[in-house]
């Protein structure tokens, strides 16, 4: 898979291919997409929360938000990373509200399980951005961080399962080590250890590359 | 993948000591972090050299996750500055840097068309406005840059470039008064630095001067989005010991005000002209090297609080501390020009008494303290406040829009009667306004609102007794220490006196009224034991605390048996299969109960002590007698239909609290569901039943009874509400059983929103408290 940060100028690129996608490339457009895959997963595990895990594939679900995107490719008016994902982050919305009726359709109502669904999907894209746009301090910081929040996106989403759920339930959700040791059926000692670990683990995902 | 095999991977897994440290010193960090003002991480790694191998990693991920730590241009690549500002935006060349925050850089820069100095803040738009939006920003920005007045920041240009949005400003020379705040509080030795001596630049005197060589400290913590060139005003100009001089004192005041003043006019301005500022706080009221005061970033707040991710980002306690209620509550539709007013009222509370008038360690602590908490009143934190001033504030400051100034203009004007020696139009509350304003406020569901102002009030009683604990420790201070003292303990007094006159009479608020109680029980605990050393107080507080203590007891064996009552329905008896012979007997139990309490009642007409035995012996008897009757598993069964009747309100009574071991944050939830999902006040219906209930002024109680409405064939009521005020704790027949008003689908609606914030224990512990429905 393409790495975002093997590209020397994201801002470019992005415009590069955007220009080109706009023109009918449907190659470039395929690229975009591709390089939103990762976050767009990590939103769509967040989004379904701990209820609906295990009922559908985060990944089936950005494939239907794919070629959902890519059939309305013109309703995209936008000009920056950060509207596309924008832009995106809507459709996977309505793609995850879908899944949710269609899983409802099977069981009785259950109105939290909707609202638990976007919450999870409002925090994990406000964690992403607003962790990464907090600190803006230049514009020409905020071009190379047009795309920052994918970077992050995908590190996590490279992270072991359990070292990803700790910093999502600590960070994203905002749970308690109390809470989150109860979640992961841990204990609040061992889940600290983990979380530390995770933490690391993150910087090295990053930092590595 | 298993845990067990990841965690293998990781070297420094089997040394458990140093595992707890660092641990220990990631959270700590962490909470550094929260705090808002972590130190560098360098220095943090020093304090912990010997793991600091350990830890880093694990800090640069969490700061990679907050942000807020220094940036370490790890990974996500960092390009300096120059690339950027090396080509015009627009019609503008860069030239410097003023300052950096939140709302984006603001730069020194040369407008290329008219060879003009500039100031042009750049626009934090990285988490991608929408085009609806983005519009909405542009609109607000172009009815910003039509003001003009004396005291407005004239807006040059509005556009975007590259990207990049910006606003172009005329450059004003000099600092913002968040800065003079800052260095009032350093001169005053309110800061940390306190080895300087307590002089103080009389910088607020209107005489300009220029700084003397470059100042070491250029570099500013906070409020660094001001379009201004840091000048600092001289400190070698007059110099005084605000501690010590009135008249210096006095003409500091004087200066404060004439900003307000100032900055009053021009936001009426814009209020004229249909713009609401929505962000003023020191930090945009700039004040020139000729001590004129400038309103900057009109139209500026529209994206930083459009989105929510926004509001997060930069400095979120910062901006919270302005910010009104009713802006807070994210009410956009309430929002009016008062909530400006509200934010000017703050800024001056605070250059007055260099107090932030909102604090808090974290968001949510300091969104609840905008919310809900009254601020310390200035005269408290400034003894020598003229009391005028104190009234103007609390006036702006209101809580609710209608009680503070309705335009900025009135403002204007009370703050220029104050300067000219004339009376102002603001007047204190007296005690009977407060009173009547505490009634305004029980309006709706009375119950309801009453909690939500108890909540109001001990957090008003928590703030002063911090100062005054605060002040305790200091003890030169030794005198306001005692003055605070004397101000928390009366604050209590009355709070208790309130509970007693008004509570004590009302049968649906028997567990506010315990709750007030038992909350001034713990403030007179906490007088006692700072205050044991003065014999003279001690005895006092002593009596106060033991007569408080018992009227809690009595209130607690009041409630125990409160449900024994609902025994004699029949609806009741049946739900719990009890036969016909027992009911006869426990009905008979009830009636003489019921007979001989109120008999005892009346003949202690008026008083309001629980001072009597006989009403607490009678009590426990009954107590003992009924649970004869019945058997335990009855008993439980009642206590869950007792539960089901005072839903909501049984959610905030002490026993599901305790029982359910809600944490301070979902009790404030609770509130506010509460709050929010009640019916509308247009309810003709149940507002026509309310004031039926609620006493008329005074405290005489209410002229009919109140009846329990939609309960099928309850008990006999005792004599409430019949005769005058009796004793204490004999007035309350069981708290409404209610159960029209418990299984109403708006009550529903708000259990289920509770229900939401419980944990799965706490939700299983609740369905122990209720048990099944019960359905007559």
């Amino acid at each position: 898979m393409r790495r975002l940060s093997n590209s020397t100028d994201p801002t470019s690129s992005f415009d590069e291919l955007l220009r080109k996608a706009r023109g009918g490339d449907g190659h470039a457009l395929g690229e975009m997409l591709q390089s939103y895959r990762k976050y767009l997963i990590f939103l769509a595990r967040s989004g379904l929360h701990h209820h609906m895990q295990g009922k559908a594939d985060p990944a089936d679900l950005v494939q239907e938000v794919s070629l959902a995107a890519s059939d309305s490719f013109k309703d995209f008016r936008g000009q920056s990373a950060e509207e596309f994902a924008g832009w995106l982050r809507g459709i996977l919305a309505n793609v995850l509200a879908m899944q949710v009726r269609k899983y409802l359709g099977t069981q009785k109502r259950d109105p939290r399980l909707e609202q638990a669904l976007n919450r999870g999907l409002n925090s994990a894209s406000s964690f992403l951005h607003s962790g990464l746009a907090g600190d803006f301090t230049s514009p020409s910081q905020h071009f190379a961080r047009n795309e920052a929040f994918l970077k992050m996106a995908e590190a996590l989403e490279t992270l072991p399962q359990h070292y990803r759920q700790v910093i999502v339930l600590r960070h994203v959700d905002n749970l308690s080590f109390a809470e989150v040791a109860e979640q992961m059926d841990r204990s609040v000692d061992s889940v600290e250890k983990l979380w530390v670990r995770a933490l690391a683990k993150l910087k090295q995902t990053i930092g590595d590359e | 993948m298993s845990h067990d095999q990841l965690d293998q991977d990781d070297s420094w897994q089997d040394d458990s000591q140093q595992d707890d440290r660092v641990v220990a010193a990631v959270k700590q960090y962490m909470s550094l972090l929260e705090s808002g003002d972590p130190p560098s991480m360098q220095n943090f790694l020093k304090g912990h050299a010997d793991i600091a191998a350990m830890l880093r990693p694990s800090l640069d991920g969490l700061a990679m996750i907050h942000r807020a730590a220094e940036p370490k241009p790890v990974g996500i690549a960092v390009a300096p500055d120059a690339e950027f500002t090396s080509k015009p935006i627009g019609d503008f060349q860069i030239v410097g840097e003023l300052g950096r925050g939140g709302m984006g850089v603001v730069y020194e820069a040369i407008q290329l068309s008219l060879g003009r100095r500039v100031a042009l803040k750049v626009l934090p738009f990285a988490s991608g406005l929408d085009e609806v939006r983005l519009q909405r920003f542009r609109n607000e920005a172009h009815a910003a840059a039509a003001l003009h007045h004396t005291n407005i920041v004239p807006v040059y240009a509005v556009g975007s470039d590259r990207g990049v949005h910006f606003y172009a400003m005329q450059l004003i020379e000099g600092q913002t008064l968040a800065d003079v705040i800052h260095q009032m509080r350093q001169a005053n030795g309110k800061a940390d630095a306190g080895s300087t001596p307590i002089e103080v630049t009389d910088t607020l005197a209107m005489t300009p001067r220029k700084v003397a060589g470059d100042e070491p400290d250029m570099m500013r913590p906070k409020s660094l989005h001001s379009t201004t060139r840091n000048r600092k005003l001289s400190a070698e100009s007059v110099s005084t010991v605000l501690a010590n001089s009135l008249s210096q004192r006095t003409s500091y005041y004087r200066t404060a005000v004439k900003m307000a003043h100032q900055a009053a006019l021009a936001i009426q301005h814009a209020h004229q002209y249909g713009v609401i500022h929505r962000d003023i706080k020191p930090g945009n009221l700039l004040m020139d090297a000729a001590g004129q005061i400038w309103v900057t970033d009109f139209g500026l707040a529209q994206i930083q609080h459009a989105d929510s991710n926004m509001t997060r980002t930069g400095d979120p306690l910062g901006t919270l501390k302005y910010m009104s209620p009713e802006q807070a509550a994210g009410k956009r539709g309430e929002m009016d020009h008062r909530t400006d007013i509200y934010s000017l009222g703050v800024t001056l509370y605070e250059l007055l008494t260099l107090e932030p008038a909102i604090k808090g360690d974290s968001y949510r602590a300091m969104l609840n303290q905008v919310a809900e908490h009254e601020p310390t009143a200035p005269k408290l934190i400034e003894p020598a406040l003229p009391i005028e001033l104190d009234t103007i504030v609390r006036k702006a400051i209101s809580k609710s829009p209608p009680d503070r100034y309705s335009s900025a203009q009135t403002f204007a004007d009370d703050l220029q009667s104050w300067l000219d020696d004339k009376p102002i139009a603001a007047k204190p509350p007296s005690a009977l306004e407060r009173l009547a304003k505490w009634r305004r406020r029980n309006s709706g569901l009375v119950a309801m609102a009453s909690m939500v102002m108890m909540a109001a009030t001990i957090g008003l009683l928590v703030t002063t007794l911090m100062i005054y604990r605060a002040l305790d420790r200091e003890t030169q201070q030794r005198e306001l220490a005692e003055a605070s003292f004397q101000q928390a303990k009366s604050a209590v007094d009355q709070f208790s006196n309130l509970s007693e006159s008004e509570l004590a009479f009302r049968p649906d608020l028997q567990n506010l009224r315990r709750s007030f109680l038992e909350a001034s029980l713990s403030f007179y605990e906490d007088f006692l034991e700072h205050h044991s050393e003065d014999p003279g107080v001690a005895s006092e507080l002593a009596a106060t605390s033991s007569r408080v203590q018992k009227m809690v007891e009595e209130l607690r064996v009041l409630d125990n048996i409160a449900p024994m009552e609902m025994l004699s329905d029949w609806a009741i008896q049946k739900d719990l299969g009890i036969d016909e012979e027992t009911a006869t007997s426990v009905a008979r139990t009830i009636d003489e109960f019921q007979i001989q309490r109120n008999s005892l009642a009346s003949r202690y007409v008026g008083s309001l002590q629980s001072d009597n035995d006989e009403m607490t012996d009678l009590l426990r008897n009954f107590e003992t007698d009924i649970s004869k009757q019945v058997s335990d598993r009855q008993l439980g069964r009642l206590r869950q239909i007792a539960a089901q009747s005072r839903l909501p309100f049984v959610f905030k009574s002490s026993e599901v609290v305790a029982q359910l071991q809600l944490t301070q944050d979902q009790r404030e939830a609770i509130n506010r569901i509460i709050e929010e999902t009640r019916p509308s006040r247009g309810d003709g219906d149940r507002r026509g039943r309310d004031d039926r209930r609620r006493p008329p002024d005074g405290f005489e109680p209410p002229p009919d009874r109140p009846g329990p409405d939609g309960f099928r064939g309850g008990p006999p009521r005792d004599g409430f509400g019949d005769g005058p005020p009796r004793h204490g704790i004999g007035g309350g027949p069981f708290p409404g059983a209610d159960f029209g008003m418990a299984r109403s689908d708006v009550t529903q609606n708000t259990v289920k929103h509770i229900l939401e914030i419980l944990t799965p224990q706490q939700s299983n512990k609740w369905q122990a408290i209720v048990g099944e429905p019960f359905n007559p």
